[in-house]
């Protein structure tokens, strides 16, 4: 069984008389541990998804499975229960809190779930084993970016969300952090979603999906992904 | 085109209305409380001034012992500097309402012009038994009920019961007290206006002087007037009661001589009588002695007259005898005729004839009737020859019988004759002895009572002359002068000014209560208010950024940015003190006034004072707080580079507190209060902002309840620990030991002990200052003074030493061992200070008896006296009874003192309850205006977090923890600030004659606290919702 399946969902907007339809009739399947990039132009619904994807919103109909559970029927409890142990987020602009050094932010979230890892540890695994103690204002953006991996990674999320992880990057650093991502889903059998509006990088997943105004028109499998730093864009 | 910055500022003020409402309120907050408590004052003394001017309260009452009359009206009318002069009446009287409660009431006359009463309901009394009842016991629906006398009172009261037609306030009583009387228990319990009419006395008890000034109440033109003309009342009234002694005194000598005179001609008028009535009896006397003769003279003629009659006696009966034997004779002859005759038939004969007559007689009548009857005539004729037949034949037997029957008739005849003459006779001289018989024994009987009647007249009128003389005697014992009369010569007259009325003195204390604190405030407000506005300008120049540098790329100067700040600052501050102003100086002082109404009962609101010079500095100031700060806060952002504006902004570096270089107090705080020490201390202009408005608060609540603790037990403080004794005594005259034993003698039931005292109100001076102070004079104040400081006996002063207050000691600016002077009655002495010991009314200076000697060579003089009741005494009806003394003067209970004090004091809890309003307002303000515009910089934070998985009460935690940390530190600052606040408000309330003490209890400390906590808590629950709502896809949004 996928461990996500989107069936038939659907997200309308009501602005005064008018609505917009974010989502429609949107279906598709991840299997756990792929990595799994979801494509297409700004406002094509890609973050919508990813909101849906992540308890951040409500849909209008359709149903959203997790490992066979209807997440659109979660109260807004049972939602903050799914994001704390079920995900990690990673967001375009880091989300960091600045007056929290690296590990401190780390700490942020280890200490929400009991079955977390060593935030040192994790920190030390994306590579910042020396720049714990700095601030987030004293990181490059790349580090910074590095730190939120740590942070989403260190509950052992059964899924990963990526939201344009690379967009305030540049080229290098941007393959560097998908790079560590990959590598990280692989380690730990964790499933990564990741948003991005770049369809250069889409050999690099297992599953590429394409949304367009809205709904899913493609959803292809790749069955031998490409490495990271062999693909040039 | 101009840029509408009136419509950009408006759209800015639609979208975060809680920010421009923030700077609104904190602004009206301000300005309210401050001009609120300026303008307090003046609403009682403009409320004050309109009610004692409408209603004419009195500038002076004069009264005398002697009672005062119409023309001493006019008299005190005509001196220079007086309006107007009225005699009034004032009775007290103990009444019985229609409940049956027994009160005691003190009835005023209704006056025309001064003091008069203010009719609340009801209407004014039209007939002498109507009155007008006190407002502060009676209400509307006491309207008809009626006020009995207990003992009804002719000569003072027309009436026994008075109706109640109306009810009024009095401006001579003004506040809740109604003084004290010699009558009952000894407290009045309310005034009762009558009409002039319902008082039987002629006299007057007062008359009320209005004087010629408009002076404002309480000024000093007003105070110096009465000062002036006070003297020239009293001489006046003096000169009038004096004469009217005089004139009591001739007028009393005058009745006597008059009396004298009466008694003399009494005297004579006696004799006179006496004269008369003894002339009188002489007379009488002589007419008895006349009568008597009289009756001798008409014995003797009863005496001859019996004679004869006895003699007539004699010879009728002879003659009655002759008579009585011729009858006999003629009768012996008669019967001889009859042997001769043949009488029985004569008896034949004449009963034929006789019916022989009836038959002629009624046949004669038959032929009448009926003539042509044949036979009648013929019977008649018959009948008729029938007669002269019997009557031939028998003619000499019947003439034989009828000389028999002569002479037998005219025997008779002779017989009744001679008896009758006889019996006449004897009837007519035996009348003539017994009419003679009565009439001598009727005028016997005329004589005895006639005799009778002089002697009870003769004792009657001794008696009347006897007691007619003892009255002429004992009228003459009773003119005598009274005693005393010569005391009338010195009478005694009291001239009361306003300054005594204490209705009108305790407003003065009371109103100046407020002004003291009020000036602290705006120094506070504007901080706290420039610090908001500035939290809310800075926040809003950063959320405009990109704007702003567009705008500046553009080519738009910096005035012009800037405008849209000015316009939204400006009329927030503009709005907010106008608002703030009208809400204040309206509210404030109804607030207080409406625990004054506790004491105050002749008005129910207070005067609205408009200061249109206060409102305008109010409005600048705030103006100029506002703008000031907005462009301040504006100006930074405002002179950077567009290109600057425009790219996102560098937050400021996390960096480590220094708290965390020690480590063995970092490493144990929980996680969340780390984060919330290091967001403290990053943005430190809200920290300061935080703990400048929650410290203030919490200085304001300890201010509040501080002064709670000072002021509400000086009651216990003056009352119990100090002042041991029930009441203080002045005597009317100076008094020596024998004067006090008799006193103490005299009261021994009502006194437990006594301490007799020479009291005076002195100055006292030192290098620094002269001020006034109660100078006692004794040899101890054991059990009944306790000296006392900071908890410590202070001992009684040695020989040449001098045991003053603290209030002195820090007004003359003299410790221990400095040198006094004093001035006395017997001339002024220097005096070391032996001692300082606490004394809370007025100020106060101990002396032994020893030293006063020494230092002036004489002795003071007693006419004070320190009595503590026996134990269970009433101390009520004790003090009325000593009162009655005719040598006490006056009787000032310890008792009564301090429950007015006390009720006095319960009104500070609403200012206590005012200010921890503010307080609360000011700390909810800052907290949430800050805390609402941390959330709005950190929205995306927040969101991350939820989406990161916290919960939502996690995430508030998160948010709210720094509230929390940043209240109990504020708090605890606050604290000390309070304390400093307390000692500066507490040095402002100056009240003549009260030195408060200067505490905090700890409780109130931990009653701010706590508060201050509890806004903070409400705040938090009122961000709630908010911090809730935060859309996570805010998390996602991008830097800007």
């Amino acid at each position: 069984m996928a461990l996500i399946e989107f069936d038939k969902v659907n997200k309308i907007y009501h602005s005064g008389q008018v609505e917009i339809a974010a989502l429609r009739d949107a279906s598709f399947c991840v299997e756990a541990g792929e990595v799994c990039i979801i494509v297409g132009q700004s406002g094509a619904g890609k973050t919508t998804l990813l909101n849906i994807l992540g308890g951040m919103d409500t849909l209008t109909s359709g149903r959203v499975l997790f490992d066979g559970q209807d997440i659109g029927k979660f109260t807004d409890k049972k939602l903050s229960g799914y994001r704390r142990r079920e995900v990690g987020f990673v967001f375009q602009f880091y989300n960091l809190i600045g007056n929290l050094t690296a590990l401190e932010n780390v700490e942020m979230a280890a200490r929400l779930e009991k079955g977390s890892r060593s935030p040192e540890e994790v920190l030390r695994e994306v590579g910042l084993g020396d720049r714990m103690q700095n601030f987030p204002a004293q990181l490059s953006g790349g580090e910074q970016q590095r730190v939120a991996i740590a942070r989403a990674l260190v509950k052992n999320p059964r899924l990963l969300l990526c939201d344009e992880p690379t967009g305030a990057l540049d080229y290098e650093t941007g393959k560097n952090i998908l790079s560590l991502l990959q590598r990280s889903c692989r380690e730990s059998g964790t499933t990564a979603i990741i948003i991005t509006h770049n369809s250069a990088l889409c050999p690099m997943a297992d599953r590429v999906i394409r949304v367009k105004n809205g709904s899913v028109v493609k959803c292809t499998v790749n069955p031998s992904p490409t490495p990271i730093e062999q693909i040039e864009w | 085109m101009k840029i509408p910055f009136g419509r950009m500022a408006w759209r800015e003020i639609r979208q975060h209305p809680g920010r421009y409402v923030a700077i609104l309120a904190i602004v009206a907050l301000g300005v309210g409380f401050y001009a609120g408590l300026f303008v307090i004052e003046d609403a009682m003394l403009d409320t004050t001034q309109d009610y004692i001017t409408e209603y004419n309260l009195y500038d002076f009452s004069v009264s005398s012992t002697l009672g005062l009359y119409e023309d001493d009206v006019k008299a005190l009318g005509k001196l220079d500097g007086i309006k107007r002069a009225e005699g009034v009446i004032n009775k007290d009287a103990i009444c019985q309402n229609s409940a049956g409660t027994e009160q005691i009431l003190r009835f005023m006359s209704i006056s025309k012009s001064i003091s008069r009463p203010d009719l609340v309901a009801g209407r004014m009394p039209k007939h002498s038994d109507e009155c007008l009842a006190d407002v502060a016991r009676y209400t509307e629906d006491d309207i008809g009920s009626k006020i009995r006398l207990r003992e009804p009172d002719p000569e003072t009261f027309t009436h026994k019961e008075y109706t109640i037609v109306g009810i009024a306030t009095s401006p001579e009583y003004m506040n809740y007290q109604r003084g004290s009387t010699s009558l009952g228990g000894g407290s009045i319990t309310s005034f009762c206006y009558i009409p002039r009419d319902g008082f039987a006395v002629d006299y007057f008890t007062s008359i009320h002087l209005d004087a010629d000034t408009d002076a404002y109440v309480y000024s000093d033109e007003y105070k110096k007037t009465i000062k002036q003309l006070k003297e020239s009342v009293t001489a006046e009234l003096e000169s009038l009661a004096q004469n009217r002694g005089i004139s009591i005194i001739e007028q009393a000598h005058a009745e006597i001589a008059e009396g004298v005179a009466a008694y003399e001609q009494g005297l004579i008028d006696l004799e006179k009588a006496r004269a008369q009535a003894n002339a009188q009896f002489a007379d009488a006397e002589a007419q008895i002695a006349d009568g008597y003769a009289q009756l001798e003279a008409g014995k003797i003629e009863l005496a001859e007259m019996e004679e004869k009659v006895a003699l007539a006696l004699e010879k009728a009966t002879a003659d009655f005898n002759a008579s009585m034997a011729e009858a006999d004779e003629l009768l012996a002859r008669a019967d001889e005729l009859a042997s001769a005759a043949d009488y029985e038939k004569y008896l034949e004969v004449t009963d034929a004839l006789t019916r022989l007559e009836e038959a002629r007689v009624t046949l004669t009548e038959l032929i009448k009737q009926e003539p042509d009857h044949a036979e009648y005539p013929d019977l008649l004729d018959r009948v008729e020859r029938k007669i002269q037949q019997i009557e031939t034949e028998y003619a000499p037997l019947i003439k034989l019988m009828s000389k028999y029957h002569e002479l037998r008739t005219k025997a008779q005849q002779i017989r009744d004759t001679a008896k009758d003459t006889f019996d006449k006779l004897d009837v007519a001289a035996k009348g003539l002895v017994t009419m003679q018989k009565v009439k001598l024994t009727e005028a016997q009987t005329d004589l005895t009572i006639a005799e009778r009647k002089l002697n009870a007249e003769r004792i009657k009128a001794e008696r009347e002359l006897t007691a007619a003389e003892k009255e002429l005697n004992d009228a003459h014992a009773l003119l005598v002068l009274p005693d005393g009369l010569d005391e009338l010569t010195s009478p005694k007259t009291f001239v009361l000014t306003r300054e005594q009325n204490a209705g009108y003195v305790s407003m003065e204390t009371d109103s100046t209560i407020i002004s003291g604190v009020v000036n602290v405030f705006p120094v506070f407000f504007v901080l706290v208010a420039a610090l908001v506005c500035s939290t809310v300008m800075t926040r809003m120049a950063l959320d405009e950024r990109i704007s702003l540098g567009t705008l500046k790329a553009m080519g738009y100067g910096r005035r012009a940015l800037l405008s849209k700040y000015l316009i939204y600052a400006g009329s927030a501050s503009l709005i907010g003190s106008v608002l703030g102003y009208f809400a204040g100086t309206f509210g404030m002082p109804r607030a207080l006034w409406f625990a004054y109404t506790l004491m105050y009962d002749f008005t129910d609101k207070l005067v609205y004072v408009f200061d249109p010079v206060l409102l305008t500095a109010c409005v600048l100031v705030a103006l100029a707080c506002c703008m000031g700060t907005a462009v301040l806060s504006v100006l930074s952002s405002t002179m950077q580079m567009p290109a600057q504006l425009m790219r996102p902004r560098v937050s400021a570096s996390g960096k480590r507190v220094f708290f965390e270089r020690i480590p063995f107090l970092w490493k144990p705080l929980p996680f969340l209060t780390k984060v919330a020490v290091r967001n403290i201390w990053r943005y430190k202009k809200r920290l300061l902002v935080m703990i400048l408005g929650i410290g203030g608060s919490t200085a304001l609540l300890v201010c509040g309840f501080g002064l709670s603790d000072s002021i509400k037990p000086i009651a216990t403080s003056q009352f119990d620990e100090i002042y041991k004794y029930d009441y203080k005594i002045t005597f009317t005259e100076v008094q020596d030991d024998d004067t006090l034993a008799a006193f103490a003698e005299q009261n021994a039931d009502k006194i437990g002990t006594m301490l007799a005292m020479h009291q005076s109100e002195q100055d006292v001076t030192s290098e620094h200052g002269s001020h006034k102070a109660t100078l006692h004079v004794c040899d101890t104040l054991d059990g009944y003074i306790h000296l006392v400081r900071n908890g410590e006996d202070v001992a009684f002063p040695a020989r040449g030493q001098v045991v003053i207050n603290t209030r002195l000691a820090e007004s003359l600016k003299v410790k221990e061992g400095d040198v006094l002077t004093l001035s006395t009655a017997d001339g002024e002495i220097a005096l070391t200070v032996g001692g300082i010991a606490e004394n809370y009314i007025g100020n106060v200076v101990y002396m032994s008896l020893q030293t006063y000697e020494h230092a002036t060579g004489k002795t003071p003089e007693t006419k004070t006296a320190l009595i503590c009741a026996p134990e269970g005494a009433p101390l009520d009806t004790t003090a009325a009874s000593l009162r009655q003394d005719e040598t006490v003067a006056y009787v000032e209970e310890n008792a009564a003192r301090r429950d007015m004090i006390t009720n006095m004091m319960q009104s500070m809890n609403y200012v206590v309850l005012t200010i921890i309003v503010c307080a609360g307002a000011l700390a909810y303000i800052v907290l949430f205006n800050l805390t609402n515009i941390n959330i709005t910089e950190r929205v995306r934070e927040i969101a991350t977090l939820r989406v990161i998985g916290l919960y939502k009460g996690e995430t508030r935690r998160y948010v709210m923890t720094e509230n929390y940390v940043l209240s109990v530190i504020g708090a605890l600052l606050g604290m000390p600030a309070g304390v400093l606040l307390h000692k500066f408000v507490m040095s402002k309330i100056v009240i003549d004659s009260i030195a408060f003490p200067v505490t905090i209890e700890w409780p109130s400390f931990l009653y701010a606290f706590a508060l201050t906590v509890l806004f903070a808590f409400l705040v938090g629950l009122a961000l709630r919702g908010r911090i809730d709502r935060i859309d996570m896809a805010e998390s996602l949004k991008s830097v800007e």
